[in-house]
């Protein structure tokens, strides 16, 4: 791959990702994001912070060897390494900013002290760590612009700088672990230890070893120079110890306090973590400790890519996705926080494609290797895009920029309507419902209902019916359709002053993955589950759609208890002389007694009949509350507010207005 | 009147269902309209335009109800995560949000043991939600919150948290057999202000298991921060010192070296380290 390849790709990503940022200034984080209330913290702040200050962790620790160790032989990655930090928490720095819900408020910190917050001290440390990184870099520009003074001061104060970077370091770096001590009922135990701010330490020196040689194979081979394999070989070495005791340390806790039996389920969170440990630490370990792969560039560079990727998961993980069981969410970052962290960490590489470039970052990555790259070369003037886009500096500028403009162009054609519009609530649709044109043949006289007939039905009269549209809806989502006329029922069921408030019936606003009532929730006295009557086994006996007609006889009348084929009519039997379920109510001999009705019937005159013959009289025996326990009394208002389960339904007696009680 | 730790006690036995507290507790505080917004995972959880919400269990007694809102713990985990101090714990007893304060780091939704702040995803300009025992109607209308006025069974009632407790324990003892004999919230996470009586065992925490540790949240991590002075100096003065001995030594050895071999004695000093 080469430099061009790479750093048009970053090109990309970075315009990709300025887009959906400055969309996210525009309408919150709510519209690009997919967090919930749930899981509030998503890879904004599992990647783009937790994981890119353990990453960042190769400033202080190479610091660390180079100038307190007195270690010489890694020298040669120091500066490179510092300027890899300082990218990082940038990096960090403005991730959070646009991260958090009001990005301007990002220096509250400043001025607003809260001793007891560990995101507090996280903070500071990580502002004050950010301010010695640019101090520390400042002695590489200072040497390249031969600012004499300066540079002696820098001199005089470096060690003092690196120990003020380590400790501050060792604390914010453990004290992102100890984040997450505050979360014990939402982590996995897998993950959840009091040792997690150790383990953040100790892998965070371990990592950074690593991606610094990452980054340093990664551009020296893009520049094909010769990178510093001893220096290289030796944070290989160190990292495969640093890792072990990490290893070490967190399958100890595990086994310890007796959450072994975890480390073997078979669900994904088992699964999640053998695959966070072997690429973190497990596989890393178990070549690194072999001379013949820490001294080879190529297993380095992809031992170490592998170990990045794992250790990055390590702290997604611990912030987010391992507690996606205990909370029973879901979470996959949407593209948009792709682009923005990915974006993010883009334009840090061009950052640091620009250093190495100008400001001598490696000994063995000289001037010649960066002026080579640009050698004009041969041109061909008849090829145009050779000619825009080819070897000089130019071309390279025509082409970052193209792609810079591609890339926010293309992030803008796709941002969701949230990121445009601002955020929308779900669209609730009726569920596979469609139009048909039905001719609408009003009421006529004493006969209930209205009539519709769909398509061409040849009586007469019915072209001098109004053509109305009415819905096929599968309104209770039993593979039925029937005729459903939605304009009727809106306006029915709308009060005086505001005709859209019947909307809200049906198309419930807090009901947001039941896009609407079913039609037995107001048509309850065919679904009441306390019903004798069994509305949807009937139907399947008699074929669906097809047996409609059998009870429901008159096309034209509603389909409501009152108006169908009585129980009797078909079975004969049913009601038997001399049964205790007598319905003495003339208007109920029409249908089947509802469970209200047959309870009311039965029990209540049993009881009373038995009532003089208890051996221990109860005077409750046969009232109400005998059956409705749990009532603090029948007062009736109570009585209203209870909502008893077994609910009423509308029969022909109540419809004058009395109510069934 | 003066109010001083005051908390909220619920009988679930007694509550019906109604939902009167919801309804009270959005008109009072003006909530906004309840829309089936994405991240909106389950009917009727909290929202930003639902600070209390029903949770019901069915047995074989029948339904059960219980109201979920925000907790007050005592020493609450929000308040001690909170970067800026957006959320405090008042000596009414209410935890207050102040939304001038508020960053928007969301921390306090992880660190709350039962899920309860909320955040309002819609707005540009977003806010955490959460119940706070109408504080301003309870301190300074001299009020009681809305929930609890409109409960019709007095289900829900107000009042100090010792009072409540020993209402509590004397419903508990009143009727043995009918309670479970237990006040949720007088132990768990150090205790809360907003407790319950039942006769079925409560989880309100939104997950799967219910909470029975009694050490207060912040406990967890103030642990370890109160430390970090200490490992700042211990880790500087430890650096300092291997430092220092390796330069000692470092030195000792170049002066062996001098002494053995007074030709090559400004060798050493040309070996300048270069700077980061």
């Amino acid at each position: 791959m080469t430099l061009r390849v790479v750093k048009t790709i970053f090109w990309f990503l970075a315009g990709l990702g300025l887009t959906v940022i400055l969309a996210r200034i525009l309408y919150g984080p709510g519209s690009v994001t997919y967090l919930t209330d749930i899981l509030p913290w998503g890879l904004w702040k599992g990647g783009g912070v937790v994981a890119l200050v353990a990453l960042g962790g190769a400033g202080f620790t190479v610091a660390m060897f180079v100038f307190i160790f007195q270690w010489d032989r890694y020298q040669p990655l120091v500066r490179g390494a510092v300027l890899f930090g300082l990218l990082c928490y940038v990096s960090v720095a403005v991730g959070l900013t646009f991260d958090i819900g009001i990005w301007w408020r990002i220096v509250f910190p400043l001025w607003h002290w809260q001793f007891h917050s560990v995101l507090f001290e996280v903070a500071w440390c990580i502002m004050l760590y950010l301010v010695v990184l640019l101090v520390e870099f400042s002695h590489t520009v200072a040497e390249r612009y031969e600012m004499e003074r300066t540079l002696r001061i820098l001199k005089r104060s470096t060690l003092v700088l690196v120990i003020a970077g380590i400790s501050l370091s060792t604390l914010h770096q453990s004290s992102l672990g100890t984040l997450f001590l505050a979360t014990p009922f939402r982590l996995h135990p897998l993950w959840h230890t009091d040792l997690l701010p150790v383990l953040f330490f100790v892998s965070a020196m371990g990592i950074g070893c690593l991606t610094i040689s990452l980054v340093t194979l990664f551009v020296h081979r893009l520049y094909n120079a010769e990178p510093p394999m001893n220096a290289i070989s030796g944070l290989a070495r160190i990292s495969a110890y640093l890792l072990a005791a990490y290893v070490v340390i967190r399958l100890t806790e595990i086994l310890a306090s007796g959450e072994g039996l975890l480390l073997v389920q078979n669900d994904w969170d088992t699964l999640n973590f053998w695959i966070e440990i072997s690429l973190s630490a497990l596989i890393p370990i178990a070549f690194l400790f072999r001379k013949a792969y820490r001294c080879s560039k190529t297993a380095v560079f992809w031992i170490a890519l592998t170990a990045t990727i794992g250790m990055a998961l390590n702290r997604v993980n611990v912030a987010g996705l391992a507690t996606t069981n205990l909370t029973q969410s879901f979470y996959f970052p949407a593209w948009t926080e792709w682009a923005v962290t990915l974006g993010i960490l883009a334009a840090g590489g061009l950052v640091f494609f620009f250093a190495v470039e100008h400001f001598g970052l490696f000994q063995g990555l000289t001037k010649e290797h960066v002026v080579e790259r640009y050698e004009p070369g041969q041109l061909d003037h008849t090829d145009w895009a050779a000619l825009y886009f080819g070897g000089q500096r130019f071309g390279e500028v025509h082409l970052y920029s193209l792609v810079f403009v591609v890339g926010l162009a293309l992030s803008l054609g796709l941002l969701p309507d949230d990121a445009i519009y601002g955020v929308s609530p779900e669209t609730t649709v009726t569920f596979g419902a469609r139009t048909v044109v039905a001719h609408k043949i009003p009421a006529r006289g004493d006969e209930a209902g209205t009539q519709f007939l769909v398509g061409n039905g040849g009586e007469d009269g019915i072209h001098a019916a109004a053509e109305v549209h009415v819905l096929m809806v599968d309104g209770n989502r039993d593979g039925d359709y029937v005729l459903f006329d939605h304009d009727n029922h809106a306006a029915t069921l709308a009060g005086e002053d505001d005709p859209d408030a019947s909307c809200v019936l049906c198309h419930h606003m807090s009901k947001p993955f039941d896009e609407a009532t079913q039609c037995y929730e107001c048509h309850s006295d065919m679904y009441l589950t306390v019903d004798l009557f069994d509305h949807d086994l009937h139907a399947r006996e008699l074929g669906g759609n097809q047996g409609c007609a059998e009870c429901h006889q008159d096309p034209s009348a509603p389909k409501i208890r009152e108006n169908s084929t009585e129980c009797v009519d078909c079975h004969e039997g049913m009601r038997q002389e001399g049964s205790r379920v007598q319905v003495t109510d003339p208007t109920m001999q029409y249908f089947a007694p509802g469970y209200m009705h047959v309870m009311h019937a039965l029990c209540e005159t049993c009881h009373e009949e038995r009532q003089p013959t208890l051996p221990v009289p109860n005077e409750n025996f046969a009232r109400c509350t005998n059956c409705h326990q749990g009532l603090p009394s029948l007062r009736s208002d109570i009585w209203k507010s209870a909502r008893m389960s077994i609910a009423t339904y509308t029969t022909r007696s109540d419809s004058g207005g009395g109510g069934q009680q | 009147m003066t109010w001083k730790n005051m908390a909220i006690l619920t009988d679930v036995t007694k509550c019906i269902g109604c939902e009167e507290c919801v309804m009270a507790c959005q008109e009072t505080r003006g909530l906004p309209k309840e829309q089936p917004w994405r991240w909106i995972t389950h009917i009727d959880d909290l929202s930003s335009a639902r600070w209390t919400t029903l949770v019901s269990t069915v047995d074989e007694q029948g339904q059960h109800f219980a109201r979920r809102q925000c907790r007050h713990c005592l020493d609450p985990g929000c308040v001690s995560v909170c970067i800026v101090g957006a959320l405090q714990k008042t000596e009414e007893g209410p935890v207050k949000y102040d939304p001038d304060l508020c960053i928007g780091c969301r921390y306090c939704m992880i660190a709350c043991p039962w899920q309860i702040p909320r955040y309002s995803w819609e707005d540009t300009v977003p806010y955490v939600q959460k119940c706070d025992m109408c504080y301003d109607r309870v301190v300074n209308e001299g009020e009681i919150p809305a929930c609890v006025e409109a409960c019709p069974t007095e289900a829900t009632i107000f009042g100090e948290r010792e009072a409540l407790l020993s209402e509590a324990k004397r419903r508990l003892a009143a009727e043995p057999d009918k309670y479970i004999q237990k006040v949720w919230g007088e132990e768990e996470v150090g205790g809360t202000s907003v407790m319950y009586i039942s006769d079925v065992e409560l989880n309100l925490t939104g997950l799967g298991e219910p909470i029975r540790d009694t050490a207060p949240m912040p406990h967890r991590t103030t642990k370890i921060l109160h430390q970090m002075p200490f490992v700042f100096v211990l880790m500087a003065g430890a650096m300092g010192g291997v430092n220092w001995v390796i330069r000692r030594r470092q030195q000792i050895a170049a002066e062996a070296h001098q002494l053995s071999d007074e030709s090559s004695a400004q060798s050493s000093d040309s070996q300048e380290v270069r700077g980061p």
